[in-house]
């Protein structure tokens, strides 16, 4: 469907059900005429609804919308006072518990509800108009959610920012400027496993890509990623091990394909320079030769001696 | 589990980096598994490749997720064989100590109904026996009469015409012998006020009426002296479980039988019914009531006293006896008149007085000229004259409505209740407010006349008023005289 055409179907399906959904979200109680919030739906059915390929998926898309929570998030972008204090008496408490719990600092905490509120209230204007934050929420997902995930992204947002800022005096505290010289760099693998590890990567779905990822790269835990995915702890701790192990089947494949051997292949992806733990003090030990003569001999002499 | 081999996690920390974030509302919807699935799997594949939009919805989901993945990971974990094996296990000792319960409680009733058929041949063999001779001790026989032995004497002849069915007959002999102790059954010995009473315990334990038999006939000789003809025996007395109406049955049918000394026990006993009725905590006669306002008088009180006077004659027994009689009636007709602890009292917002039963679950509206004027009425005379108040004019309701006091206070203790209001309005109840009396404290000439604001009885003789003049009242006998401070 052209995008003329998509708009054509959203703007006809958002006519069908404008009275029905205005009457579900209690438009009127925050007032909210019907007009606007026509005007509301048929650009969330533009931005959201684009992927739809008739008139009946854009209409499931438009009932599935939390049209109640829509309407009072666009009433409080709007300026509707009512629509503030349903707003503030419903989410606030839930805004500072959620902020706490990312934050995991009662100061930090505190900063973090604040600014979102700076944003959600529309302190900055464009235009001469107020712009708020509110004015992005489509209806989606639940509004709490939403205000959840925009605190997550502002936390993330922060805390990238300050750790790029590196303290002069934290540096010194530790011993920066005494730091070892950096290593020489660790050679980069076979470019043949290189290429056979992609290739068993690529058949991935995102879904187990994404499970390797959360679990090898961002150290989370197995109760973490089954709660991102909404399945069980124990299904996730399959997946991975069937990942792994077909993981190794493929790659060892692929290295099979470049024209390597079994046995080539399974040194190569064992014998990877990273995996080496080289004990450099046994090593030494082995190196050094055994002495001449023994101590206790040396001592049964002396004691000889005198006798 | 096996890990992966590390290059697989440094090509997936090398893979491209993901542009054009999924926004808050997608990301939402993903967290809230409400994306369809062709969106989701796009989520999926930016998330794999994006570290940041990770850590934002794994920060965005909400804390009870938390816990109701730890709920659901705890009930996995109660499913899982290990314990369920000794879940079966406990359910089987379970049932099996269950099972040898239940074995056990048949073989207490069979023994208990086997006791009882062995009491009632004992019984019967007893009466025999007595029959035969007059110095047998009465220790395990009923107490004796003339009239009585008569019919002891007939009921050995009924054993003995059938001797075929000789322990139904014994059985039969036994509840036939029963009515014709009821003048001294009819008094067995109990607590005072005890509910059930012997009734209870005949019901639950048949072999303690032997043993009770000789107490009846150390207290009540002289009404057994006095008993009437024992009825002829009837079908319909059946075993102890039913003594008690069998004492009822039997006991109307010596009413027409029995000499002048019968209605001094039967009369009593209904008398006493009503009595019980009107004064269920406690059988004290009517001198002895607490708290009782001697102003207006009670027709019901009096007539409670009449009762008592007649059976001052008889021992105190007599009256727990007269209780007992009619368990199953006189239990219901306690429990509607008995104040419990459950009685609650308030003065709602417009001045009314209000009483719960359930322990405030419900609350009714306590009229108090209504019951006032009902307790010096027959129940005739009272539905008379609800039925005028209900034909009365407009203004005529006006009228009964500002005769109603408008009550401030009120204050309870178990069935005393006093509640006082405007005008100096002070009422008194000694029945958990069944029936009320006008009470007017006078001292020196004056009388209350301000508005009652406080009640406060530390127990039913001392009390003390608070009015809006201000004035104290305070009292030492329950009502009977005041004083004004």
């Amino acid at each position: 469907m052209s995008s003329a055409k998509q708009l054509t179907a959203v703007q006809s399906v958002v006519n069908d059900l404008v009275a029905e959904l205005h009457a579900k979200g209690e438009c009127e109680k925050i007032g909210l005429t019907r007009e606007s919030f026509a005007v509301i739906l048929c650009e969330v059915g533009a931005k959201h609804a684009s992927a739809a390929k008739s008139e009946s998926e854009i209409r499931t898309f438009f009932l599935s919308l939390r049209v109640d929570e829509l309407a009072l998030a666009r009433a409080c972008a709007a300026g509707h006072n009512s629509a503030w204090e349903v707003f503030l008496t419903r989410f606030r408490e839930k805004l500072y518990l959620s902020a706490l719990r990312i934050a995991r600092e009662d100061s930090a905490a505190h900063e973090l509800a604040d600014t979102l509120y700076a944003d959600l209230y529309g302190t900055s204007t464009r235009d001469g108009q107020r712009v708020s934050k509110l004015a992005s929420y489509t209806g989606r997902g639940s509004l709490e959610g939403w205000l959840r995930t925009v605190l997550a992204q502002e936390y993330v947002n922060r805390y990238r920012k300050t750790k790029r800022l590196v303290s002069l005096d934290e540096e010194s505290e530790e011993g920066v400027q005494y730091a070892a010289p950096d290593p020489e760099p660790i050679p980069a693998a076979d470019n043949c496993l290189v290429q056979a590890t992609d290739e068993a990567l690529a058949f991935l779905s995102g879904e187990d890509r994404t499970v390797l990822s959360a679990y090898y790269l961002d150290g989370r835990t197995l109760a973490e990623i089954a709660r991102m995915l909404g399945v069980h702890e124990s299904t996730i701790s399959r997946k991975l091990d069937k990942l792994a192990k077909g993981l190794r089947k493929q790659i060892l494949a692929g290295l099979g394909r470049r024209g390597m051997s079994r046995r080539q292949a399974e040194e190569a992806l064992e014998v990877d320079v990273r995996d080496l733990q080289v004990d450099i003090r046994r090593s030494l030990a082995q190196d050094s030769a055994p002495g001449a003569f023994s101590e206790k001999r040396v001592e049964a002499r002396i004691r000889e001696g005198p006798g | 589990m096996q890990n992966a081999p590390k290059i697989v996690r440094e090509r997936l920390k090398a893979a491209t980096p993901a542009v054009n974030h999924p926004d808050a509302d997608v990301l939402t919807a993903f967290a809230e598994r409400s994306l369809p699935e062709l969106e989701r799997a796009i989520v999926l594949e930016h998330l794999a490749r994006c570290g940041d939009c990770r850590d934002i919805v794994a920060l965005s989901l909400p804390a009870t997720e938390a816990v109701e993945a730890a709920a659901i990971q705890a009930r996995g974990q109660w499913f899982a064989w290990p314990t369920l094996r000794w879940a079966f296990v406990a359910a089987g000792v379970v049932a099996i100590a269950s099972l040898g319960v239940v074995q056990l409680q048949h073989r207490e009733v069979a023994q208990m109904a086997g006791k009882q058929s062995v009491s009632r041949e004992a019984v019967a063999v007893s009466l025999e026996a007595k029959n035969q001779t007059t110095s047998l001790p009465m220790v395990s026989a009923p107490a004796a009469t003339e009239q009585t032995k008569e019919k002891k004497s007939q009921v050995p002849a009924l054993v003995l015409k059938d001797s075929g069915n000789a322990s139904r007959q014994a059985s039969a002999a036994s509840n036939q012998v029963t009515p014709a102790e009821e003048p001294s059954l009819q008094k067995p010995p109990g607590s005072r006020g005890a509910v059930g009473g012997v009734v209870a315990g005949q019901l639950s334990n048949g072999p303690k009426m032997p043993e009770q038999w000789p107490q009846r006939q150390n207290a009540f000789g002289l009404q057994a002296n006095a008993a009437p003809a024992p009825p002829p025996p009837t079908a319909k007395q059946t075993a102890d479980a039913y003594a008690s109406s069998n004492m009822l049955t039997t006991e109307a049918r010596q009413s027409a039988q029995a000499p002048s000394a019968a209605p001094a026990i039967n009369t009593p006993a209904e008398n006493l019914d009503a009595h019980v009725q009107e004064q269920p905590s406690s059988p004290q006669p009517e001198s002895d009531a607490v708290g009782k306002a001697k102003q207006p008088v009670k027709v019901e009180a009096q007539g409670a006293a009449a009762a008592q006077e007649t059976i001052v004659a008889a021992t105190p027994r007599d009256i727990s006896a007269g209780r007992n009689d009619g368990a199953n009636v006189r239990n219901s007709n306690q429990l509607n008149t008995s104040p419990s602890s459950t009685f609650r009292w308030i003065v709602n917002s417009d001045g009314g007085l209000e009483r719960s039963v359930d322990r405030g679950n419900s609350w009714q509206g306590v009229d108090v000229n209504a019951q006032n004027s009902a307790s010096s009425m027959s129940s005739k005379l009272a539905a008379k004259a609800a039925r005028a108040k209900d034909k009365k004019d407009k203004s005529d309701a006006k009228k009964e409505a500002a005769a109603t006091p408008v009550f401030r206070a009120v204050a309870a203790m178990g069935t005393e209740v006093w509640a006082g209001g405007s005008t100096g309005a002070l009422f008194h109840s000694s029945d958990g407010g069944n029936h009320w009396t006008r009470v007017v404290p006078l001292f020196a000439g004056s009388t209350l006349t301000g508005d009652v604001v406080t009640l406060e009885f530390s127990d039913p003789q001392h009390g003390k008023i608070t009015t809006s003049t201000p004035e104290v009242w305070t009292t030492t006998d329950a009502g009977l005289t005041w004083q004004k401070q």
